[in-house]
């Protein structure tokens, strides 16, 4: 049908457009997940460790990266070896009644971090537009489930990809707030334990909203969505790391906006507004406006994957169809469950909760979680019966051990310091 | 949002025979041809899952009722290795409706998956394949029992990137569990 000639007219192109085209390719759900990282829950979180605790655990988030870069990869790992889903492989493996009170724990997690992620966006457009908050929760439902639900896979990953960009608001949002940057580089790298319950509190708050279950069991599927093999093992640490390392960047900036401003003012964070809107006397306008910006895009991206997560969960542990690149007839009971947890999350996010304390607390709830299933993850990815040849490398699986360890220490010592 | 629209638009031209472009993505010249509402891809492409991809957007522009995939993966791209998917079934007659299901969709070429009710094929089938795979034999050793238990096995050994497709369409048969042996070490040249 087309003409050599006027292909070859097609042929030459920019090299800023080719090296876009393969990072186009190489990107997938090690993007997606990283970006969803920093959910409205996500950077409420960062912001409140801020504002609580000042620069003091900056050192967590360089801890953190790799362990995550390790434990995504592992989860990446399986399902591209498997080709099965994390929830599938746990029932397959550990045993039904295993696989639904895992996935249970983490639905109740996911539910109200919507329900809470649903809060932000809405109070976020309400400082924007002073119109009631209520106003907005519903249609913000109902653009996010048509998102998930009604467009395929790969426009759905394409538009999320886009959304990363709007992270970029909080790295400009947290150099207005003129930090301090020999005490943030110090507080990087050298760590200032404090015996308080804020500071576990923080503590876990951060790696539970940094390492999240619900992110194992999206990047085996995304895996399988991609239909990306043994083969495209570079492509997948590509796509993870670079995923990783952006999500806890920008995780960075906003613990160093709040902590250069609320923190320093000794301000208290009520809301999710009020971190945006308490930024202006210290950093101007602007950089409200732009932290409120950075909530919509983190709503846009995170709400459609704790969704799509929460149905990857259940329908895999039931035995249902999965499959974002399915049509809804064809998996019922996956996008029913994605459209009853947005509704779940309308219902929380309309009840009287504080939604900074939901945010808040759902996911200190998603770090207590998290252990059973990094503990699962590397047992799976551990297992010649599974894996083959393709078991985890001795570093992965010491990296996978240390992340298990470090979240179940943080679960620990949240739980001595509440009982202290 | 603009990249979908990009894709879209190409693909709409393309479905038109206007197209004369690269891919917006893959960066590559694939002829689009079309004959009442079926479409015929093809073209060189380097890798399966690029073939998968191309054939599924196709497919998700909606204007079309089938889509004929002709793209080749390029010689001289990765080999694939092979990989053996078991899905169990309730009884031989489930397994039956979901082997003549799977050979219809002509999913990986001419092969048509095993069906296995006894004992003693599903030992030697199942030790040869854990030998390929590299796993002890007593890996393979559940998968026997629920045989011996009186229930059938679908055994599929297919490129690593049709695994993928296999496994999705036994999840829509009454298959009560799906398994995969570990992809084979070395790896196959396939037509």
């Amino acid at each position: 049908m087309a003409e050599p000639a006027r292909r070859a007219e097609a042929k030459p192109e920019t090299s800023s457009r080719s090296v876009l085209r393969r990072f186009l390719r190489v990107a997938g759900p090690g993007i997606i997940t990283g970006g969803a990282e920093n959910d409205p829950a996500g950077v409420t979180t960062y912001a409140t460790v801020g504002a609580t605790t000042g620069y003091s655990q900056l050192w967590l988030l360089l801890l953190a990266t790799p362990l995550l870069i390790i434990v995504q990869g592992l989860a990446a790992r399986i399902g591209s070896v498997t080709k099965l889903g994390f929830a599938e492989l746990i029932r397959n493996e550990f045993g039904r009644p295993a696989a639904i009170v895992l996935a249970s724990l983490v639905v109740i997690a996911n539910v109200a971090t919507i329900g809470a992620d649903l809060v932000a966006m809405a109070a976020v457009l309400q400082l924007l537009t002073h119109l009631p908050l209520t106003v907005f929760v519903v249609p913000l439902m109902v653009v996010l489930g048509y998102i998930t639900i009604f467009q395929d896979y790969k426009t759905v990953q394409r538009l999320l990809l886009w959304v990363v960009l709007a992270f970029l608001a909080y790295i400009v949002a947290g150099i207005l707030a003129h930090p301090d940057w020999s005490q943030v580089l110090r507080s990087t790298v050298i760590p200032p334990i404090r015996l308080k319950v804020t500071y576990f509190l923080g503590a876990i708050g951060l790696l539970g909203t940094t390492i999240q279950a619900y992110l194992l069991y999206f990047q085996s599927e995304g895996e399988r969505e991609e239909r990306r093999g043994t083969t495209h093992s570079s492509e997948r640490y590509i796509d993870i790391a670079s995923g990783m390392i952006t999500s806890n960047v920008v995780a960075y900036f906003i613990i160093i906006s709040t902590a250069s401003t609320l923190f320093s003012h000794h301000q208290a964070i009520h809301g999710t507004a009020d971190v945006a809107r308490s930024l202006t006397p210290v950093a101007g306008s602007f950089a409200t406006v732009l932290f409120s910006i950075g909530i919509l895009g983190a709503g846009l991206l995170g709400v459609p994957v704790l969704a799509i997560s929460t149905g990857y969960i259940l329908a895999g542990t039931l035995g249902w169809r999965t499959g974002l690149g399915r049509q809804a007839y064809s998996a019922p009971g996956f996008y029913t469950v994605i459209a009853l947890s947005l509704l779940a999350g309308v219902e929380l996010a309309n009840s009287h909760v504080n939604p900074i304390t939901a945010l808040f607390y759902s996911q200190v709830l998603s770090g207590l979680v998290t252990p059973p299933h990094l503990v699962c993850l590397v047992l799976l990815a551990s297992r010649r019966r599974v894996m083959g040849a393709f078991v985890a490398t001795p570093w992965e699986r010491l990296g996978g051990w240390i992340a298990a360890g470090v979240m179940t220490i943080s679960v620990a010592a949240l739980v001595f310091a509440l009982l202290a | 949002m603009a990249g979908t629209d990009v894709l879209k638009q190409w693909w709409l031209k393309a479905l038109l025979g206007e197209e004369m472009s690269a891919h917006p993505v893959f960066d590559r010249n694939i002829e689009v041809k079309v004959d009442q509402d079926v479409v015929t891809l093809s073209g060189e492409v380097e890798s399966a899952e690029e073939r998968e991809q191309l054939e599924q957007e196709a497919r998700s522009i909606g204007l079309i009722q089938s889509v004929v995939n002709r793209l080749k993966v390029q010689s001289g791209h990765r080999p694939e290795r092979l990989q053996t998917v078991i899905a169990i079934f309730p009884d031989d007659r489930a397994a039956e409706l979901a082997s003549q299901m799977i050979a219809g969709w002509k999913l990986h070429g001419a092969n048509v998956p095993d069906l296995v009710t006894d004992v003693e094929p599903a030992e030697k089938c199942l030790h040869e394949l854990a030998r390929k795979a590299e796993l002890p034999i007593a890996d393979v050793q559940p998968y026997i029992d629920h045989v011996r238990e009186g229930k059938t096995l679908l055994i599929d050994r297919v490129p690593e990137e049709d695994a993928f497709r296999v496994i999705s369409a036994f999840e829509g048969t009454e298959a009560s569990g799906i398994h995969t042996l570990p992809p084979e070490p070395e790896p196959a040249l396939m037509d």
